[in-house]
């Protein structure tokens, strides 16, 4: 059984449908990449997977049972986190408190002691040990996307969503940003869904990549097919360009 | 949580609860009386604090949990015994913020706070019509407890609050009412149950504001709705915590002290500007302390630190 799967998911902001029709399933153990221009729907779709959103029609299976209706700690509390692409880390916080009430909460539900543990390790593995002890007001952007992973990391997922954690990184930041979410999901087992639009990264990490455009889905494939589809290549750039020349 | 829990502070606190307990003993009435103002103020804030100064929304409106629970100890006063019906208050005052705070809580900023202070005022003068339709201008409480015996009864209160508020601060449950304020929806996206965490802690909030509503009614020995439910109660919990600044039970120690002790001192010196005085007072903390008198402590300290290691 799929760790995920969407049937015919829809989402409506009054007329216009963000997310139309949306069908996919995520194997237990794969990194999927979900890609599309900007206003595709791509957060969308995380939130309402998330339990931020309520999807308008359709259904939303974890392990085979609906989550479609469940508050957004229900979700988080079996087994899957997300992050936000617009990082939201607590700011008046430092980085071990962060992480460390996430891993109180979430899939992980620890003690005070196991989740200091926890916390320390998963901020050792996120490269963030030299600003534990900084609030996250003080951290740069790549350091606060680091955090927002620990944190969702934390709560001990079998599903990890994340929403752009590479866009405005510098590229040897993106390069060891794939290491650490390759390593992670080795450790730790876990069930990736990506939405990226570093492509370098996605065609790097993902199994699998699902193509949204207008809200619905317009491809899925492996990586190198995707590429080579017109219709993906239509959406992307733009129509007529598949008669261009090879550079 | 090292600095809580402590040896020294312990001691501290030992200390302190030790010297007032023992106040009734060797002091007059009028100390007694300050005492009193200190007590009530402490528990006051510090239940405040509980709610609005962990989750981040501001209640304007816990007078009304103070007057409700005066107002229902009024009600049941000699009809049960004497400790069930202050006990009472504090259950209708827990009850009113449980109901209350489930609309209430689905929104945030300013509409929050215009809620609850609309929701004080509201009961206010329900309570009020009330005792109008009943002919009733005013209860008398007859056979109140002597004085020290309410001392003690607001000792127990203010006690029980620092305790309260210290023990649910560094739990589990604090830590998911701290990370509300910080961003509500991130909190819920790692698994807090946030509508049900900020109708608890309001409840919470609102358990010791009733009991010492209705202990306050022994002392005063008479019941007018206009002054249980005054409103200047919720502002003044409000500038105890920013005079404290933070939201750790010294918040509450610190911020009570400083009030009480300048009202006191100004009031029997200035009668007529003292509420003037009160008002500059916290402009000046809002504009040039915002951090209040815990964070003008740690900058002092931090700074004799530092010269100490040169």
């Amino acid at each position: 059984m799929a760790l995920l799967e969407l049937q015919n998911v829809t989402k409506a902001f009054g007329g216009l449908n963000a997310v139309d029709d949306v069908s996919f399933s995520v194997e237990r153990g794969e990194l999927v990449g979900l890609i599309g221009a900007n206003g595709a729907g791509k957060t969308t779709l995380f939130s309402v997977i998330a339990g931020n959103l309520k999807p308008t029609a359709g259904d939303i299976r974890l392990d085979g049972k609906s989550i479609a209706n469940l508050p957004p700690f229900r979700v988080s509390q079996l087994g899957i986190a997300r992050t936000f692409q617009i990082v939201r880390p607590f700011l008046a916080m430092t980085v071990e408190e962060n992480v460390e009430i996430a891993a109180l909460f979430g899939r992980a539900q620890h003690g005070s002691v196991q989740a200091r543990l926890e916390a320390a390790e998963i901020i050792e593995a996120l490269g963030l040990a030299s600003l534990r002890a900084r609030r996250a007001s003080e951290l740069t952007l790549g350091a606060r996307k680091r955090l927002e992973v620990a944190r969702a990391i934390a709560t001990q997922p079998h599903l990890l969503m994340l929403d752009e954690v590479m866009a405005g990184l510098t590229p040897t930041e993106v390069v060891e940003a794939c290491e650490i979410i390759a390593r992670l999901r080795n450790d730790l087992n876990l069930t990736v869904l990506l939405v990226e639009h570093v492509m370098a990264a996605v065609m790097r990490l993902a199994q699998r990549i699902i193509v949204i455009h207008h809200g619905v889905k317009i491809a899925e494939g492996a990586p190198n097919d995707i590429i080579r589809d017109p219709r993906v290549i239509e959406a992307y750039l733009g129509a007529g360009f598949e008669h261009a020349p090879p550079a | 949580m090292s600095t809580l829990w402590s040896s020294r502070t312990l001691l501290a606190s030992a200390a302190t609860l030790a010297f007032m307990a023992s106040l009734p003993l060797w002091g007059d009435d009028p100390a007694i009386g300050v005492g009193i103002n200190l007590l009530v103020w402490v528990a006051l804030s510090a239940s405040w604090i509980v709610f609005s100064g962990l989750t981040g929304y501001i209640s304007l409106g816990h007078a009304v949990f103070y007057g409700i629970g005066g107002y229902v100890t009024a009600l049941l006063w000699l009809s049960v015994p004497m400790w069930a019906s202050v006990a009472a208050g504090g259950v209708a005052a827990a009850l009113l913020a449980l109901v209350a705070g489930y609309p209430c809580l689905r929104v945030r900023g300013p509409y929050f706070v215009m809620l609850t202070f609309g929701l004080s005022q509201f009961v206010k003068f329900v309570v009020i019509e009330i005792e109008t339709a009943l002919q009733i201008g005013g209860r008398l409480i007859i056979g109140a407890p002597p004085l020290d015996i309410i001392y003690w009864l607001f000792l127990a209160m203010a006690t029980g609050a620092v305790v309260l508020l210290a023990v649910i601060r560094y739990s589990r449950f604090g830590s998911g009412l701290r990370a509300i304020r910080e961003d509500e929806v991130a909190a819920e996206t790692i698994g807090i149950p946030t509508v049900k965490y900020k109708v608890l802690a309001f409840a919470i909030s609102a358990i010791i504001p009733g009991l010492v509503g209705g202990t306050m009614l022994m002392r005063s020995g008479y019941l007018e709705p206009d002054t249980i439910f005054d409103p200047t109660v919720s502002l003044t919990m409000i500038c105890i915590a920013v005079i404290g600044g933070g939201n750790t039970p010294a918040t509450a120690l610190l911020g009570s002290l400083l009030l009480v002790g300048l009202s006191e001192t100004l009031w029997v010196r200035f009668p007529l500007v003292y509420m003037i005085l009160l008002g500059c007072l916290l402009v000046t903390f809002v504009l040039a302390v915002p951090q209040g008198l815990l964070g003008l402590l740690a900058q002092l300290r931090h700074r004799l630190h530092s010269r100490g290691e040169k």
